[in-house]
């Protein structure tokens, strides 16, 4: 049956209806595939800007922790992480930036030339402008209520105790625009303390959130590990404050402190003078302040180093405490001659006098029973002409290349501290081998490392060697007694107690060459008390005091002052009856 | 499967007319599709919400772990010795100017140990 004409009409309508929704059909596919196919990675990357954030995650920095032997197991921070608040700025977004930065200008104390010419940058999106405000200049600048302007939490580092730990823990500043520690304890445990960033991205909602519960790849931040140390804080203080005062008194140069454990090589206090603020560490002028003198810096140490040469003749048994010889007042070698520092001929001395008068004529005759090859290397099995291992930066290993050199005059020197250079660091370590019947500890200064996760990992002494036997370290013991007891170190000795210790004055070599300076020296002392169960090993050094000359008068009162405190400090009774 | 559903539609097709029977399914589908709809609508809200109130609590700890930070630092001054022996004086502590050991026979010093 044929159609009729309107009905086949209908009938082509409805075949051209249906062709144009599959023509449009085909088109909405085509599009649907070229952008979800053919273009996918184009548009992931744009959606993946609009709704995902990656975010570093700043790990925390560990603690320095200190300790205080009055209070068992109880540990102090000196180094601490305080949030405070960094001000940026969106040039872009202020409207006004001299007015802006004219209201900013009392409360930031920078010129509002300056803030405004930061602040007018029209097409910088950020600009920071100071870090570490605290909260009440915070809310003044909220109180102002600029657009533009805003304030982030930032953490920044904080030493409560200021100056008096400075040498040791160094500062937390900035290498290249990113945190790093700077010298001391900071820079030497960068990695420990500064943990590791972590990473997260997730997606953004539309005011820029985090969508707490949307997908998230997220690699966690490992937190800093916290450090304790051996220092004692309230040695710390009262050694850093005297050493302190009595620089000042003799209008020196500066002066270092060393205090440790001889039975563990445990740094109990360490001072250097002059020092800085590590709260304001760039207000600091004087960069030298910075170096840690007692570990980085070398001197010739002078009589302070007889005990050394001693310790070789006593332990090669060329000598005892009453070997004799005669003392001229001086000794020839070569075209050199050596004389005492105060210029006379004692006659008949044993070794005992020699230590108590400080007689360079006596050290050489020490050394010569000894030999030069045992000296040199007794000097090298004291620890000297190698670095200790302690852990902080820059360490210097003096130079003892002299006792390598087949040169008479270089032993000759060496046998009374002069012509080689030992750092105030070596002096404590081998004077505490001398007190811990002739073991050498290796110094140390970091006792527990305590990670994120509760582990705790604890450091013990170390020993190095056995340097000379127990009993030639009693015998040198006591005959270093005599030295503060009858010789020169008098003003280092403590009432009631038997200390041990040697004076050294020792001559500084003029820059570049060409003998010794005769209007400076160094006064060190050394010692450790009481000679029977040492408590601690103390090594100070003033350099270039003004109105003394000698150690006995610089060195060795203020080493008395401190080994006084340390004594009452330690409740060590005494050893004989006060006079 | 989708042989069964058609030997499924045959059937009911026999038994009812077939208008019927695909009115009866369109409708079905439609209330599934409406149910399905507004659970998962419930779902996302209930779970969006859930964000919000986890982000709020997230600002909350990072709040009290800033405050206990400042505590931190704030305790760790007055612990100091610097500022311990700037209070010194104020607090009227005197310099020890001298020590005493008293020598006792230990067979006479008794210790309390509670």
């Amino acid at each position: 049956m044929s159609l009729s004409q309107p009905t086949l009409q209908l009938t082509n309508r409805l075949y051209l209806v249906r062709l144009v929704f599959f023509i449009f059909l085909l088109v909405v596919v085509y599009k649907l595939g070229s952008l979800q196919i053919l273009h996918y990675d184009f548009y992931s990357a744009l959606a993946s800007r609009q709704h995902d954030i990656l975010s570093k995650l700043i790990p925390e920095r560990g603690q320095i922790f200190v300790q205080d032997s009055t209070t068992s197991g109880k540990i102090y921070p000196v180094a601490v992480n305080r949030p405070l608040k960094l001000l940026f700025a969106v040039p872009r977004e202020i409207q006004d930036a001299g007015a802006a930065a004219r209201l900013l200008e009392p409360i930031l104390k920078i010129p509002a030339a300056d803030l405004e010419s930061v602040l007018s940058k029209k097409n910088d999106p950020y600009e920071p402008l100071q870090h570490a405000l605290p909260d009440e200049v915070a809310e003044q600048i909220q109180a102002l209520n600029l657009s533009g302007l805003y304030l982030t939490p930032e953490i920044t580092r904080y030493y409560p105790e200021g100056q008096t730990f400075a040498q040791i823990l160094g500062f937390l500043g900035y290498v290249k625009d990113r945190q790093a520690g700077q010298y001391g304890v900071e820079q030497q445990w960068e990695k420990v303390l500064a943990g590791q960033p972590g990473k997260l991205k997730s997606e953004k909602d539309a005011s820029g959130n985090l969508i707490g519960v949307g997908e998230m790849d997220m690699e966690p931040s490992v937190n800093g590990s916290d450090l304790v140390l051996t220092i004692d804080k309230n040695v710390q203080f009262k050694a850093c404050a005297v050493l302190d005062q009595a620089v000042l008194k003799h209008g020196a140069a500066a002066g270092s402190l060393i205090i440790l454990d001889p039975s563990s090589g445990a740094i109990r206090a360490l001072c250097n003078t002059p020092s800085f603020d590590p709260n304001d560490y760039k207000a600091t002028t004087d960069l030298s302040s910075f170096a840690n003198a007692a570990v980085e810096e070398a001197y010739e140490p002078g009589s302070v180093f007889k005990p050394i040469t001693m310790a070789a003749a006593l332990d090669k048994g060329k000598v005892t405490p009453e070997t004799t010889y005669t003392d001229t007042g001086q000794v020839v070698v070569g075209s050199h001659i050596i004389k005492n520092s105060d210029n006379k001929a004692h006659g008949l001395q044993t070794m005992t006098n020699v230590l108590e008068n400080s007689l360079n004529t006596g050290a050489v005759f020490a050394m010569r029973q000894a030999g030069s090859k045992d000296f040199t290397n007794y000097v090298q099995r004291f620890g000297f002409g190698q670095a200790t291992g302690l852990e902080l930066p820059h360490e210097h290993a003096g130079n003892i290349k002299a006792l390598r050199q087949p040169s008479e005059i270089n032993f000759v020197t060496a046998s009374f501290g002069q012509g080689i250079t030992v750092t105030p660091l070596q002096l404590a370590a081998a004077y505490g081998a001398i007190a811990n019947q002739g073991r050498l500890f290796k110094p140390y200064l970091v006792e527990e490392i305590r990670y994120p996760g509760g582990k705790v990992e604890k450091f013990n002494g170390e020993t190095v060697r056995q340097v000379i036997k127990p009993a030639v370290a009693a015998t040198l013991s006591a005959m270093m007694v005599n030295v503060v007891e009858k010789g020169h170190g008098k003003r280092a000795g403590v009432p009631g107690y038997y200390v041990a210790g040697k004076t050294g004055t020792a001559q500084v070599a003029i820059p570049g060459g060409g003998g010794y300076d005769p209007n400076k020296t160094i006064g060190s002392f050394a010692g450790f008390a009481p000679v029977d169960k040492p408590k601690f090993v103390m090594v100070v050094k003033i350099k270039e005091p003004k109105d003394v000359v000698f150690a006995e008068s610089s060195a060795a009162p203020l080493f008395g002052e401190v080994a006084k405190y340390l004594l009452e400090y330690y409740q060590v009774p005494p050893e004989r009856e006060v006079k | 499967m989708f042989a069964g559903l058609f030997k499924r539609h045959h059937k009911m097709c026999k038994a009812l007319p077939c208008s019927r029977v695909h009115r009866w399914l369109g409708l079905t589908v439609l209330i599934m599709i409406l149910i399905t709809g507004l659970s998962y609508v419930v779902t996302v809200n209930a779970v969006a919400t859930q964000g919000y109130q986890i982000k709020t609590l997230q600002g909350q700890l990072a709040d009290l772990k800033e405050v206990n930070k400042k505590m931190e630092v704030a305790s760790a001054n007055l612990q100091s010795l610097k500022t311990i022996a700037e209070s010194l004086p104020k607090d009227g502590f005197i310099t020890v100017e001298r020590l005493e050991y008293l020598a006792a026979n230990p067979a006479e010093v008794g210790v309390a140990v509670k």
